[in-house]
This record gives structure tokens, sequence and C-alpha cells, in this order.
């Protein structure tokens, strides 16, 4: 889940207009902001289409970015700036838009599957609609947080939310998907 | 410690956020009551779940995501106004580290040798190229001069037909929108190739893109061979060195990103490919500088 920085020169080079270096900046952030996006808005479309915008605001606005140390901090900033907005839109749209319809991940009834599989699809099902059900600060502190391993510091400067409100949150975050996710840490080691 | 406290900084703990001092004492408190270590399998357990839970859902973004996101960025006006603005990087390099000739030249350590003289062979290759992209350049030229003006062909006329034949140019080579007679081609028609007109088209334009193409290629198996040499004796170099070298690599990277784009634009421009080649050479030396060192 934790990621390596990306190698130091091509934060520099993409700031010149490389458009490898920036290639190699979205082949090494891609997945892990677009993922960071999909667990906000629980929709892949969007979730890839908000992904792009991201990365078109992080090309134009590079040269604001002081510290190329923090790009990844700073692209998470982007991508939770970017998933307010698209959700501050579709509200004034008066549109279900992502939010709060999460994409069901399907259970095939109707194939054989072993057991263990089953429970596993239904545990991430169940991981799935918890996430959904947190609010949106909560969703965030925790994605980054448990998924992408940030520090609260780094959290921190991605939301503008100090480390205490981020520890309360996370805090009670971790105790809501412990609700529902207990019938499943009890069956133990089927999971693995 | 107590075990409300362990608790309360237990998930703080297992974060890696606790300074060593109090980390240093959940650690302690954990070892000697069975509750609290109990507590923190638990929570460690659920990390493992959402661990696997983040490896299956994780989201690899598609080629297609990152030609979208391309596009849009050619797109934008400020793309040009960079290459605008970085069309003065000849100015820069050479008022800057590289045109002072800042690194002094040492011995090279026999690895590296091997490294220098590879990189020469391909660099003289390249000059070969060069030499020979510039000779066919000059015969395309000489081809193009040679060329008769077109003028139009009278096509043989059947006895029988009154009317004068349709004049044919020379130098169409696809025709897509038109047909010979110069009416407008039905929709999906597919385009009349002419065979011998397109072989001369690759004489003039098309081989010259080849030839920069190929003096790229080359230029760039040359890089990579001495990114792989400088990254191994990265540790052994001064870091003020480094930082130039990097923040000069920076600069003739832009200068090359800034070229190809230009020659994506305007593929019938020359001077594009000659600004990017003179790019990969001004690389190639610097990065030589720095292996040798």
């Amino acid at each position: 889940m934790a990621f390596a920085e990306i190698a130091p020169g091509v934060v520099a080079r993409a700031k010149c207009g490389d458009e490898d270096a920036f290639h190699l900046i979205f082949n090494r952030y891609g997945r892990p902001v677009l993922s960071f996006i999909y667990n906000l808005v629980h929709n892949r479309e969007l979730a890839e289409e908000l992904a792009q915008e991201t990365f078109v605001r992080a090309h134009r606005n590079l040269g604001a970015l002081k510290d190329d140390l923090r790009l990844s901090t700073w692209l998470f900033g982007i991508a939770r700036n970017v998933v307010r907005e698209s959700a501050r839109q579709a509200r004034k749209d008066s549109m279900k838009v992502g939010l709060d319809e999460p994409e069901s991940l399907r259970l095939e009834s109707n194939a054989v599957l072993p057991e263990g599989l089953i429970l596993d699809r239904e545990l991430t099902e169940t991981i799935q609609k918890a996430l959904v059900a947190l609010d949106e600060d909560k969703r965030v502190v925790f994605s980054l947080k448990i998924f992408h391993e940030k520090s609260y510091e780094e959290i921190s400067a991605i939301t503008g939310h100090s480390v205490g409100k981020l520890k309360t949150d996370l805090h009670r975050a971790r105790l809501e998907m412990r609700k529902r996710i207990a019938p499943y840490l009890s069956m133990g080691s089927q999971f693995g | 410690m107590n075990c409300e406290r362990c608790q309360n900084e237990l998930e703080d703990f297992l974060y890696g956020e606790l300074s060593e001092a109090r980390g240093a004492g959940v650690r302690a408190h954990l070892g000697n009551c069975a509750l609290c270590a109990a507590l923190r399998d638990d929570i460690e357990r659920e990390n493992e779940i959402f661990t696997r839970f983040y490896e299956r859902t994780s989201i690899e973004p598609s080629g297609e995501m990152w030609e979208a996101i391309r596009a849009r960025i050619n797109a934008e006006p400020q793309g040009q106004a960079r290459i605008e603005r970085e069309t003065g990087w000849w100015k820069r390099l050479r008022a800057g580290a590289l045109g002072q000739r800042m690194f002094e030249r040492l011995i090279a350590p026999a690895t590296l040798r091997q490294v220098a003289f590879a990189a020469l062979l391909v660099a003289l290759s390249v000059a070969a190229t060069t030499i020979y992209l510039k000779r066919s350049d000059n015969d395309a030229k000489d081809f193009a001069g040679a060329r008769p003006k077109v003028t139009p062909t009278p096509t043989p006329q059947p006895i029988t037909t009154p009317a004068p034949a349709p004049s044919l140019s020379t130098d169409i080579v696809i025709d897509k929108g038109k047909s010979n007679n110069n009416t407008p081609a039905p929709k999906g028609a597919r385009p009349v190739i002419n065979r011998a007109a397109s072989a001369r088209q690759l004489t003039d334009q098309e081989l010259m893109n080849q030839q920069i193409a190929r003096a790229a290629r080359e230029y760039q198996k040359a890089i990579r061979m001495l990114d792989q040499a400088i990254a191994k004796q990265r540790d052994s170099l001064d870091p003020a060195l480094i930082k130039q070298y990097e923040s000069s690599l920076a600069l003739i990277d832009g200068s090359i990103a800034a070229s190809r784009r230009a020659l994506r634009e305007r593929p019938d421009d020359p001077t594009a490919g000659q600004f990017l080649l003179a790019a990969y050479a001004k690389k190639l030396d610097l990065m030589q500088d720095i292996a040798m060192k």
C-alpha cells in the first residue's frame, strides 16, 4: 500500500515540460490516486473522470509545487478537492452522482464458488458499504491512513484539518468499520 | 503505563505515529498485559483485512486514461506558452553550467571506461546517421529540384471522345477526397493509392523523419546505458555535483520534450528535428561528463 516517492529530478523535469517525466509521475501515482478517488466516490467511471481531472490540474499547476518531495501529498490534495467539487456540483445539479451510490460487487449467486471465496467477496462488499456509510471526513482520513499509509501530518496537509480532529475522526471511523466487519473477524484465517 | 492509556495510544503505536519514548512505553505494557496484547492482535487483524481489501479493489489506470490526460494537457494553451518560454534554452545552456564546462575531467575507472567507450560507439553511430540524414536531405532536395514541374498531363484520348480529358497531377499520392476525374468520391470509397508516387514521397519528407527517429533512438540507447552507469556510482559523487547535474539534466530534458512536441506539431519542419537531435547530443555529452567522474 505504501509506495516510494518518485526518483529525484523527475518532478523538476516535468516542471520544465517534459511529457515523459509527467508520464512517469502518472505511472507512479495513477493507481493510488485513482483508488483513493474510487474509495470516496464508489463509482469507477466517475473515479476515472476525476482522476483524469486531478492529473490535468496537477500538470497545469506543477510550477506551484514548492517541495518536490511532497508530490504525492500534493496530488492527493488535488484529488480531494476535485472530488469535493464534483460532489458539490452533483448536489447542485440534484443528480445522484457517486458519493451515495456505491457500485455493488456482483455476487454471482448461480456460480459455484468455494465457500472461502464467497465469504471473501461478502467481506469486500461489506467493507465497501461500511466505507460509504462513513461521513466524508472520516472516509477521507480512513482511506489516507489505512489504505495509503499517510502520516497525520501529510493528511493534515491534504485535508487542512488539525491532527487532533484527524485522530478523532480516524478512531471513530475505525469503530464504525469494526462494527461492520466484526462477524468476519471471528472467522479468522478463512480470509487468508 | 496503565491499560487505559495504552489502549488510547495503541492505534497510533501501530501506525508508527508515536514518539520513541511513548512507543517504548506502549511496547513494554503490551509485553505484560494479555488484555491489551489481545486488542493489539485484533487491530492488526483488521489492518490485514483492510490491506487485502485495498489490494483487491484498487484500480490500475488504463492506458486510455493517460492518453486522455495527455490529449487534454497538449490542448491547453499554456502548453504552447511553455514551449515558447523554453525556446531560449540554448541561451540558458550557454550561459549556465553546461556552457562553462564546470566539471573537471578525471581519469575514469575501468568499468566506466567501458561505458564511455560504448557511448562513444553509439555517438559515432549517431554521427553517421546524421551525416546520412543530411545526405538524404540533400538528395531529396536535389531530387525535388530535378523533379519536373507539375503540369497537366493529357491522358490518351479515345478517338470517339470529343471532350478534353481531365488532367492528372503527378504529385497526387493518395487522393482521399476526389476521384481522378475531380468529382467527389462517394462516401466510404477507398482512397486510390498511387504506389510509384508514394515511394517518391518517402524520399522527401518521410525519410527525413525516419532518420531523425532513428538517430533519436540511438541517442536514447546511449542515454539509458549511461543512466545505469551513473546510478551505480551516484553515492560516490559529490551531492553538489549531483544537484547541478540534475538541474542541467532537467533543463535539457525540458528542451527535448519541447522539441519533440514541436516536431509532433510541425512534422515537416526540419528545424524541430535538428533541435531534438542537438538536445540529445547535449544530454549525452553531459552524462558522459558525469559518468567519467
